[in-house]
């Protein structure tokens, strides 16, 4: 929202045209009232009272009477939403963003534009390495213990995921949020899958197919609209 | 006709002076022991036929080719220009035959990349570059509306258009053009024309590259031919006609300097 009214008044600023204040009011509006709803939602899954029974009990101690407790938000969702953050803005404001989009765009424009793109490319699998590092505490985390082949074959559902967010194979375009709403939709299928009794090797044909369709499509596609 | 002045003759130093470079691709001897100089306030057209050498020669001295061997000098220093960042940092602008624009950026991040300007904060400052890239695309080309689209939704004359604003937006003093009109329509490469001789006023030296050669004998002060690697030779565009140009692209000799 503070970005959002900055820029406006960077826009001003400069002579631009930009939208009435009332319109820019409703889109704050909407995206509070988002916020708050998620907040609620989760809020509103409360812990079973055995559940918590059995948590005071292990302290030694009695549940109060009338206490209830709400699940609320995990850590891992509200380390999605920080992540996600930073890597937004680091994509869209910083040098860095841009100078990986112009590279995954046109290596070698990037090059003559002066940027050293083999330095650049360096930096990229760092920041992917600190990302893995991240997802395999968290992954780690949620099981407790695991031996140390945890997230083997991670990598093809994060690129079906990548592709199915809007990401090009070729380079140069994608979001981090569209990249996030693919891993939902990945997830989802592989939840569904294993609720409705469908055997892992299969899940694994099902994913591997549909990271085949989503390339075949992002490649299809991005003829017929003129990219490369 | 304007009055052209010889830089050379009021003793000025020359501001680059390529010497016996040399590159080749495998077996080809792309570049063959050329040697050029450019005085400050002066334009020098590079003039070829196709796969001549021209694109290769200038990229030398941009910074995307490495020659075999040969000398650069930069106001008399020998200078060492390894990558296209050294040649920005000599003010070395380049405008490239391909334009080198990625596609999938917009015209504002395309004009500004390597160079962002940047908030306090040290992020890109999106609508001052957007401003800024509005402020010189109206002395190019006026028509220009498509600021927010990505290059690769312009048409070919938007794109150099483009290519031409990135490399005359920071005060270069070696400016190399290789046929920055080639897409363009009548009104706009008219306009770029009366760039060129601005720019040229204030004292920059310009490579120019073009296939036209009554476009080049306007605006250039002196033209060098080059064939099959090998530089033809350099004259004053004062000495010779237009024919004398053809018959040193098309044969590889000056007629005129032959006869005498
Ligand atoms: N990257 C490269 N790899 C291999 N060969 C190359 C490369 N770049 C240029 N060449 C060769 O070098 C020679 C000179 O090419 P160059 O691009 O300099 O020609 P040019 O004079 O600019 O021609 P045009 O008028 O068509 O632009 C050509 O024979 C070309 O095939
Ligand atoms: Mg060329």
């Amino acid at each position: 929202m503070l970005s959002l009214l900055s820029a406006r008044r960077n826009k001003v600023g400069h002579g631009f045209p930009v939208k009435p204040i009332w319109a820019e009011a409703v889109v704050i509006g909407i995206i509070v009232a988002a916020i708050l709803g998620f907040v609620a939602i989760l809020n509103a899954y409360e812990i079973p009272s055995r559940v918590l029974a059995r948590d005071f009990a292990a302290r030694g101690m009695e549940v109060p009477e009338g206490y209830t407790a709400a699940y609320g938000i995990p850590y891992s969702v509200l380390l999605l939403i920080a992540v996600a953050v930073v890597m937004t803005v680091i994509a869209r404001k910083t040098r860095l963003g841009r100078y990986i989009f112009a590279t995954g765009g046109n290596p070698d424009a990037a090059e003559l534009s002066g940027i050293n793109t083999r330095l650049l490319t360096v930096k990229v699998f760092s920041i992917m390495g600190i990302l893995v590092g991240i997802s395999a505490v968290v992954a780690s985390a949620r099981l407790t213990n695991h031996s140390n082949d945890i997230g083997t074959l991670d990598e093809l559902r994060v690129i079906a995921a990548a592709v199915i967010g809007g990401t090009a194979l070729s380079g140069g375009i994608g979001t981090i949020y569209g990249a996030i709403l693919g891993a939902l939709i990945m997830q989802s299928l592989q939840s569904g899958m294993a609720m409705v009794g469908v055997d892992a090797p299969l899940q694994n044909m099902v994913v591997g197919t549909v990271l085949v369709a989503a390339v075949l499509i992002d490649i299809i596609y991005r003829r017929r609209v003129g990219g490369k | 006709m304007e009055t052209r002045t010889d830089p050379r003759a009021n003793g000025a130093k020359p501001l680059v002076e390529l010497k016996d470079i040399r590159i080749a691709f495998g077996g080809v001897q792309a570049v063959d022991g050329v040697s050029l100089d450019l005085y400050p306030g002066e334009v020098v057209g590079l003039l070829g036929h196709n796969g001549a050498g021209k694109s290769t020669l200038i990229k030398i001295l941009s910074g995307a080719y490495k020659a075999d061997s040969g000398e650069i000098r930069i106001e008399g220093e020998k200078a060492t220009i390894n990558s296209p960042r050294d040649a920005r940092r000599y003010n070395i602008e380049t405008i490239y035959q391909t334009l080198a624009l990625a596609d999938n950026l917009d015209a504002a991040s395309n004009l500004f990349l390597g160079r962002e300007i940047v908030t306090k904060l040290g992020f890109v400052d999106d609508a001052k570059q957007e401003a800024e890239t509005r402020k010189i695309m109206a002395r190019l080309n006026p028509n220009f509306r498509k600021l927010s689209e990505p290059v690769s939704a312009l048409s070919g004359g938007q794109r150099q258009s483009v290519a031409i604003a990135r490399a005359v937006y920071f005060n270069a003093r070696i400016l190399i053009m290789d046929e920055p009109t080639a897409a363009l329509g009548v009104h706009e490469t008219a306009m770029v024309a009366d760039l060129i001789k601005e720019l040229k006023a204030q004292g920059l030296g310009i490579f120019l590259i073009s296939h036209d050669t009554r476009e080049m004998m306007d605006l250039c002060d002196r033209v060098s031919v080059m064939k099959n690697g090998q530089l033809v030779g350099t004259e004053r565009v004062e000495d010779v006609t237009e024919d004398d140009i053809l018959s040193m692209i098309i044969m590889g000799k000056n007629p005129k300097r032959d006869a005498a």
